[in-house]
């Protein structure tokens, strides 16, 4: 299973710019898509699961062109969006089985099998009878997997998928990717949340202003990472200063003012010492420094 | 490939969402629940307990209604929920996830339409259902299934195919689920209020104008137009559903497939374009054959008519087809030789040969036109014609006479539509009469010029038919029937004939002589039972009324022989202007409607459970239920001796309008139409006259309620339309159709009571009387009527004719109090009535004066007690500016007297005075007769000055109570209507004229009112006056009572508040209504200087309305 994006643009009829000349390659496993709101995200996926047309360039998944073989390539997908809300008047059971005939399990006995350990697995079962839109959010989200993962997709996209989930539930929908990931699928998630990326994803691609800033695995992201971390102890007044002039990842009160971190190449006359990055560090680094000599990558 | 699985997938989730939605939900319980009450209300509990008979009659009709209300409105549902899911699927962000699933945009919006129609088709389902239980649960009605079927399929399946599509396509493109939903709304409403019967029914997408009664004969009849038309909808509507494929918001499956869809979309609009084209050519050329027929005829006016003595018919009924072989025997009745002649002939049947006297001849036949110009006729000579001729009929031919707009208005019966039939040729029913011109008439049909086609001939008829061994052949004559042949023979020749071909059952019986027969649907015998109580009474109660029907018209009836045949709910006639014959009525043969369809008096059961029902409030609780049937019986009877049918009545604006409507079953024709005939080269309206006299007596009064409602009665409407213009030009007005029956009677009865009036009356009705018997069945020219005339009395009829035919001027009276007292004529007690009426126009004219007697009437009279209450009548003639002063002497007390002015310029034309408490005179001299007088009538004697409300001196407010929208809406002669109906609880909130006998007036008497309120609303008389001085002024009231049986409320109380501007100052007079007199009353005496008075009345009062009509002043 593989996808291949060669120079895909996204122009919109407003002039916006939403894709430049994205190259990417995704292979097997979980594929994270991290950046900031408005970094084109939503576009790039919603291309993906063909639900729009690209400007140009050109997709092939798993040996298909996008554009052309459209059926071929939404009997492999899985989709679930970012907005995932508002159903019409249907049950938790029966939304789930729309999904799976649209999926393409036309044996109504095996469907029900399906369906019913699907809900099984996102702990719906208890809810099939409920309507969909009465759910609470975290059990529309959960709604929203199921239907995405009914008949074994071979391509599942997921888009901000954990935004308004509890932190249980949360750990639960990683873990659940994860295990599906081990199989012979791609999973691309998009997400603003640095947090689920840097617990499930092999690879990921840093997206930014509609072009990649990044693209390699979560470490190989830390590690640029690596000595521009500082940990600062400053008083209150220090503490405003720095704030004007560097970004800010935490602070903490302390006795004597605040114990700060700040993404930085130096620190100039206060005192501090470097630390060891992680991932959401590493974002905002990439984030804040000058994007402009990285968007060559 | 098309993937079912998915269409199947999404169509079942869409039904589920469908049927969850509250607006649907709160739509199908309201249709349930509204058909459920209206189920009840018209099969169950309408019409006395009966169920409505118009409901009932045809048991198609249940279904049908049922499924035409449900349909009008799931049409405007579909539209919202259709466009719903184009909404949805904007709004809900699941839907991408829907999106994403493998499957072309075709089976997706296929899924969602069929999920759309299943789910209306549900809720047909259940209405049927519903309509189908009541129908079994009504008493006395069939259930007609296949018609359940077929209404399903012509109405609603059409309906909803198009409305879908046509909505999935706005909101396509409008997206905007408000802005289509109104859109559409207006389309279905231009649909409905405007273009609802335009176009021959093209926008009637809904089905809601269309004619689509089912026949237990023919079934639909016009089932070919139903299927195009239906079809063209249908394809449209999947036009637009194809093209919501290509519109839909998401990626295709393949690149080109949007493209691909375009191709079925232009597909199917084209047939659907084709469809409409069919729908409208069939109609255009079938307008387009009638102008053409008309212009042919025009051309032939020169062309001379042959006589045809006699026909010799042979029909061979075959399917859709009639092969015919004619031999006709004609003569030429005209003094010069004739070579070139002309037949007419359906044009839907084609003459593969004719011969004369043997030889095979030579004709063109052009439309209808067979046209023989190389043989040629000596006067008096007579040749043998046979024409071989097959084919259908071309309806389109029948009625040339009446113009499109009335040919294209719709023949509505209660909620619904019945197609219009001249004549049937199907392989189960044939209906054939002479104006579909199915047999070889001579001359040319109508023409804008040529009258040829009115002038009757009589002949022989002889004739043949063999059809199916199953059906039944009728025509006139004795019928023989041997080896599956019909043989019709006549003794007497006739007009025209008719044939209709059906399976009947026949019932006969001979009463007094005459032979009755009755063809009805073998499942149409409603009656036998419900009438086999009083099966021995039936033969007299048919006896009676006949004669007194008879007697009634002083004619006889002319056949051997009367057969009712009923025939199917589509066969239509129009009233002409210029011959007065129903279609219904043929020569000793009744065409009655489909088991009485529309026809209250044929709902025996309903007319026994309202006799029940009010029996029991009434006084007749002693009838028995015999005698009940038997009223039930002659009920129906009257139906054919009654002129006029049931008014129409619509009500436009909030303001009822009637029109008055012939009864196209009252049998008149059978007795003068089909017997006799008075030619006239030049006035060819001549047997209508005569037709017109013969028949008036037959003729009820002007209905007083309908003056009430309407203000004006047709009779009058007629008199004011020839003040303006002659009798001549008023026939050749299309836009006064409505009146020149009216016209026409007006005017016939003036000229026969000028000849009565030079000739006495019973010397006339002698001589009419033997007229006739010498005409009968062969007819006259005027000419002869009035050599006639001139040898037995000296009046010469035709050159007073022209000047009847051409003059605009009526007679106007002036009419006195009218005068009765008691007298002692030897020794017996009369009542002697005086009045002085003044002619004062120089037309000459003429009044009948009628007598009502006796105790007769009262509440409860009707016609199921028989017998009109008896009546004198009186005529008076008067010369130009003649006055005469009249007495009569009655031997019984008369309750009331009515000048009927005829064709004059009075309004209200028809007088009614109500006599009562008439007294004893011991001093008047009894007399009876008519003494000219040098003194008109005056209606204000010296030393009074009256201002009545039709004087340039009265004004009243201008107001007007009509909204900026309405007045933008309302047309302008509406509210132009001269005088209006009085109406006591719907008065108008302006000041409107309207007339009575009881109001002041001088030809016209009428008073003006309005309804009560606030006083704002004023009307001012100024009454000149003559010097200074003391004035008594009176009002001119009429007491309400005198309104005829209904009381106003009026008497109950209330008060009229005037002004009397006197002399600089003003004072309030009051009167009180409950005290007033009937006429003048005295508001005072006031001293007045200068040279006009004014008063004034204001409409504040606790009465409902306020009436203005006359002030008077006497100089004291």
């Amino acid at each position: 299973m593989k996808i291949t994006i060669e120079n895909l643009n996204k122009v919109y009829p407003n002039g916006n710019h939403a894709l430049k000349d994205v190259n990417l390659e995704i292979n097997n496993g979980m594929f994270g898509l991290l950046g900031p709101n408005g970094a084109g995200k939503s576009s790039l996926m919603r291309i993906l699961v063909t639900l729009m047309q690209p400007s140009s360039g050109k997709v092939i998944m798993n040996g298909y062109d996008l554009t052309k073989d459209r059926e071929q390539i939404r009997s492999m997908l899985g989709y679930l969006p970012q907005d995932f809300r508002f159903f019409s008047h249907l049950k938790t059971y029966e939304f789930l089985d729309y999904a799976a005939r649209l999926a393409g399990m036309k044996d109504t006995k095996s469907r029900k099998l399906a369906v019913d350990k699907m809900l099984e697995e996102v702990g719906l079962f208890e809810a099939r009878d409920r309507q969909a839109n009465k759910l609470s959010g975290g059990m529309k989200r959960r709604l929203g997997i199921a239907q995405a993962l009914i008949n074994d997709p071979k391509i599942i996209i997921v888009d901000e998928p954990t935004t308004g989930l509890d932190p249980e539930e949360r750990i639960r929908f990683r873990n659940l990717l994860s295990t599906i990931s081990t199989q012979d699928v791609i999973i691309i998630l998009s997400t603003h949340i640095v947090g689920d990326i840097s617990s499930s994803c092999t690879d990921m691609a840093l997206l930014n202003q509609g072009g990649l800033a990044f693209t390699g695995s979560p470490d190989q992201l830390v590690a640029k990472a690596e000595g521009k971390v500082w940990l600062i102890q400053a008083t209150e007044a220090e503490y405003l200063e720095i704030n004007e002039k560097y970004p800010v990842i935490s602070n903490v009160p302390t006795s004597e003012g605040w114990e700060i971190q700040v993404v930085a190449d130096a620190i100039n006359g206060y005192s501090g010492e470097n630390i060891a990055p992680n991932l959401e560090h590493a974002y905002v680094y990439f984030m804040e420094s000058n994007l402009n000599q990285w968007t060559a990558i | 490939m098309i993937s079912i699985h998915n269409i199947l997938s999404i169509a079942k989730y869409e039904i589920t969402t469908l049927l969850r939605s509250w607006f649907f939900r709160i739509f199908a319980i309201l249709a349930m629940v509204f058909l459920f009450f209206f189920n009840i209300g018209t099969l169950i509990m309408d019409n006395a307990g009966a169920g409505s008979w118009d409901m009932k009659a045809i048991s198609s009709v249940i279904p049908y209604i049922n499924l035409l209300i449900l349909n009008t409105v799931q049409a405007i549902i579909a539209i919202f929920l259709a466009s719903d899911f184009l909404k949805r699927d904007k709004k809900l962000d699941t839907t991408d996830v829907i999106y994403i699933r493998s499957m072309s945009n075709g089976e997706y919006v296929a899924g969602k339409t069929i999920g759309n129609l299943v789910v209306f088709i549900i809720l047909n389902l259940i209405i049927l259902s519903e309509a189908l239980i009541f129908n079994m649960i009504a008493e006395n009605v069939t259930v007609n299934w296949m018609a359940y079927v077929e209404y399903f399929l012509i109405i609603s399946l059409p309906t909803l195919i198009f409305i879908l599509g046509l909505s999935f396509f706005v909101m396509s493109i409008l997206k905007n689920q408000a802005i289509t939903f109104i859109l559409l709304l207006g389309y279905v409403a231009v649909t409905i209020f405007y273009l609802n019967t335009k176009y021959y029914y093209l926008f009637d997408y809904m089905a809601y104008s269309m004619p689509l009664l089912n026949s237990d004969f023919i079934g639909f009849g016009n089932l070919q137009t139903i299927i195009i038309h239906r079809g063209m909808y249908a394809c449209f509507g999947v036009a637009f559903i194809f093209l919501t494929i290509s519109l839909l918001k998401r990626l295709p499956q393949s690149p080109f497939s949007n493209k691909v869809t375009l191709f079925p979309a232009v597909i199917f609009f084209i047939a659907g374009i084709w469809l409409g084209q069919k729908h409208i050519s069939t109609f255009v050329r079938n307008q387009q054959l009638r102008e053409n027929i008309r212009t042919i005829n025009d051309a032939n006016l020169e062309t001379l008519r042959l006589k045809i003595e006699s026909y010799q018919i042979n029909l061979e009924h075959q399917g859709n087809k009639l092969e015919v072989v004619a031999k006709l025997k004609v003569s030429n009745p005209h003094p010069e030789a004739v070579s070139h002649f002309v037949f007419s002939l359906n044009p839907g049947l084609t003459v593969s040969k004719v011969t004369v006297n043997g030889q095979e001849a030579s004709i063109k036949r052009e439309l209808h036109l067979i046209d023989f110009s190389g043989t040629k006729l000596e006067p008096g000579e007579s040749a043998e014609l046979e024409f071989t001729y097959s084919g259908t009929l071309n309806e389109a031919v029948s009625y040339l006479d009446v113009d499109d707009k009335t040919l294209q208005k719709a023949y509505q019966a209660f909620m619904f539509r019945i197609d219009k039939r001249s004549g049937i040729v199907s392989p189960d029913f044939v209906l054939l009469t002479r104006e579909c011109n199915w047999y070889p008439i001579a001359g040319t049909s109508f023409g804008n010029k040529s009258k040829q086609w009115m002038q009757k001939q009589f002949s022989s008829f002889d004739i043949s038919v063999k059809t199916k061994p199953q059906l039944t052949a009728i025509s006139q004559g004795t019928s023989e029937q041997k080896d599956g042949v019909f043989h019709f023979t006549n003794k007497t020749d006739l007009p025209q004939i008719s044939l209709v071909i059906g399976p009947y059952v026949q019932k006969t019986d001979t009463i007094d002589g005459l032979v009755f027969n009755l063809f009805h649907h073998p499942d149409h015998d409603y009656f036998t039972k419900f009438f086999e109580p009083v099966k021995d009474t039936i033969p007299d109660l048919i006896a009676t009324a006949l004669k007194d029907y008879e007697r009634k018209i002083d004619m006889y009836y002319p056949f051997q022989r009367l057969s009712i045949v009923e025939v199917p709910a589509q066969f239509y006639s129009y009233p002409r202007t210029l011959i007065g014959e129903r279609e219904q009525i043929q020569p000793e043969t009744i065409l009655f409607p489909e088991k009485g369809l529309l026809i209250q008096e044929a709902d025996f059961e309903g007319s026994l459970k309202r006799m029940e029902r009010w029996g029991n409030r009434g006084s007749d609780v002693q009838t028995t239920p015999e005698e009940k049937k038997i009223m039930t019986f002659n009920s129906f009877l009257g139906l054919f001796t009654t002129a006029s049918a049931r008014p129409d009545f619509n009500r436009s604006q909030g303001e009822v309008q009637i029109e008055e409507k012939a009864n196209p079953l009252y049998a008149f024709p059978l007795f003068y139409n089909h017997a006799y005939f008075v030619q006239s080269e030049k006035w060819p309206i001549t047997d209508r006259i005569f037709e017109s006299y013969l028949k008036q007596s037959s003729q009820a009064g002007a209905m007083g309620w309908m003056r009430e409602m309407q203000g004006m009665t047709e009779n009058e409407q007629a008199n004011l339309a020839l003040l303006d213009f002659s009798f001549a030009e008023l026939l050749n007005d299309t836009t006064k159709s409505k009146i020149i029956d009216n016209v026409i009677q007006q005017k016939g009865q003036s000229l026969f009571s000028i000849i009565k009036r030079r000739t006495g009356d019973d010397a006339f009705d002698d001589f009419m009387f033997n007229f006739l018997k010498s005409i009968k069945f062969k007819g006259t020219t005027i000419e002869d009527f009035n050599g006639r005339i001139q040898t037995q009395f000296g009046v010469d009829l035709l050159p007073f004719m022209d000047k009847w035919f051409n003059s605009k001027s009526l007679p106007g009276y002036l009419i006195g109090g009218v005068n009765a007292v008691n007298v002692l004529d030897g020794d017996r007690l009369k009542t002697m009535v005086k009045f002085k009426i003044t002619n004062t126009e120089t037309t000459e004219g003429i009044v009948i004066v009628q007598f009502r007697l006796g105790g007769g009437g009262g509440p409860g009279r009707g016609r199921f007690m028989g017998g009109d209450a008896e009546t004198i009548d009186k005529l008076v003639s008067l010369e130009g500016k003649q006055t005469k002063e009249v007495s009569f002497l009655l031997d019984g007390t008369p309750r009331g007297i009515t000048i009927n002015t005829l064709a004059s310029r009075n309004i209200p034309s028809e007088l009614r005075i109500q006599l009562e408490n008439i007294e004893e005179d011991t001093k008047a001299t009894p007399f009876e007769g008519e003494k000219v007088s040098d003194v008109p009538v005056r209606l204000a004697e010296v030393g009074e000055f009256i201002c009545d409300d039709e004087d340039s001196t009265f004004q009243f407010s201008q107001t007007t109570d009509y909204s900026l929208l309405q007045k933008i809406l309302l047309k302008e002669d509406q509210t132009k209507e001269r005088f209006v109906g009085f109406n006591s609880w719907r008065a108008p909130r302006t000041w409107r004229a309207t007339t009575n006998s009881g109001f002041f007036g001088e030809f016209i008497r009428s008073a003006h009112y309005i309804r009560s309120g606030d006083g704002n609303k004023k009307v001012s008389w100024k009454i000149p006056i003559k010097g200074d001085g003391t004035y008594e002024v009176f009002s001119h009231i009429m007491k309400s009572g005198q309104r005829g049986p209904r009381r106003d409320n009026q008497d109950s109380g209330g008060e009229y508040t005037y002004t009397v501007y006197h002399n600089g100052e003003k004072e309030e007079v009051t009167i009180d209504l409950k005290t007033v007199d009937n006429g003048w009353n005295s508001l005072g005496t006031f001293y007045f200087s200068g040279d006009s008075a004014r008063v004034e009345l204001g409409n504040k009062s606790t009465a409902q309305v306020v009436v203005a009509d006359a002030i008077k002043l006497v100089k004291q």
